[in-house]
C-alpha cells in the first residue's frame, strides 16, 4: 500500500519507546507494533488524533504517501 | 465489569420457555389422553408418538433459550464477536431444525408408526406457512451471523 505509516520516525524523534506510547493511547503493543509495520488495513480517527496528542505531531508527520498511479482502480473491499 | 443477575429480557424469555415446555408437555399428554388417541389408556408418555409431536416444538424452544443467552451477552455490553454470533447461529439453526421437524419429520414419521413401518416408501410433508416462514428466518439469522462475523474482522484489521 503506498500510505505508510512513519511512527517509527516520530518515536525516535520524540525519544519514545513504543510500549509507552501503546499504554497512553490504550493499544496493546501487538496493535501498535502491526501499526508502525504497516500490516493494518487502517487506522481509526480516535487513534491517530491519539497519537498526535502524545507525541505531539499532526496526522501529516506520521504518515506519508509514495505516488502510485494504479491508485485510482484500486478495489475498495 | 460485569453485572450480577439476569437482565429482565433474559429472565422473561426462560421462564416463558420453562413455562411454555411445561405447558406443551402436559397438553400434549393431557390431549391424546382425552382424545384416546394412542389408545395408550395413560401411558400416552410412553408412545413414540407422544415423543414425535414435541420434537419441532423442542427445537423452537431452544431456540428461544438461546435468544435469552443471546440478551445475556447484550446486556453484559459483549461487542458483536464470536460468542454472539456463535447465539445467532444457534438461533437460526434450532428454528431451522424445528421447521424441518415440523415440515418433513414429524409427519413422515407418523406416517410410518401409523402404517407399522410396513411401507417404508415416501416422505411427508406438512407445507405450513409459519413453519416455512420459520425456516426462512433461521436461515437469514445464520446468514446475517456470517455476515457480521466477516465484517468484524474486517473492522479488527483497523486500529
Amino acid at each position: 500500500m503506498p500510505v505508510r505509516v512513519t511512527l517509527d520516525v516520530m518515536l525516535a524523534r520524540r525519544k519514545l519507546r513504543a510500549r509507552d506510547v501503546a499504554e497512553k493511547i490504550g493499544l496493546s503493543e501487538t496493535q501498535l507494533s502491526l501499526l508502525r509495520t504497516g500490516k493494518v488495513r487502517g487506522m481509526r480517527f480516535d487513534t491517530l488524533s491519539k497519537l498526535c496528542l502524545v507525541l505531539d505531531c499532526a496526522p501529516g508527520d506520521l504518515l506519508d504517501y509514495d505516488r502510485e498511479d494504479t491508485d485510482l482502480n484500486s478495489n475498495q473491499d | 465489569m460485569s453485572k450480577p443477575g439476569l437482565p429482565i429480557a433474559a429472565l422473561v424469555t426462560r421462564i416463558a420457555v420453562l413455562g411454555l415446555g411445561l405447558a406443551l408437555f402436559f397438553e400434549q399428554a393431557g390431549a391424546r389422553q382425552l382424545l384416546h388417541l394412542d389408545g395408550s389408556d395413560g401411558r400416552v408418555m410412553t408412545t413414540p408418538v407422544y415423543w414425535i409431536s414435541l420434537l419441532a416444538p423442542i427445537f423452537f424452544l431452544g431456540a428461544l433459550w438461546a435468544a435469552s443467552d443471546v440478551f445475556v451477552r447484550m446486556d453484559r455490553g459483549d461487542a458483536f464477536g464470536p460468542a454472539m454470533v456463535r447465539g445467532l447461529k444457534e438461533i437460526g439453526g434450532s428454528l431451522m431444525l424445528g421447521a424441518f421437524a415440523a415440515t418433513v419429520a414429524q409427519p413422515s414419521l407418523m406416517f410410518l408408526l401409523g402404517n407399522g413401518f410396513r411401507q417404508m416408501r415416501g416422505v411427508r410433508f406438512n407445507l405450513d406457512v409459519e413453519n416455512v416462514t420459520l425456516a426462512l428466518v433461521g436461515l437469514v439469522l445464520v446468514l446475517l451471523a456470517r455476515q457480521g462475523e466477516k465484517l468484524k474482522a474486517k473492522l479488527d484489521e483497523f486500529v
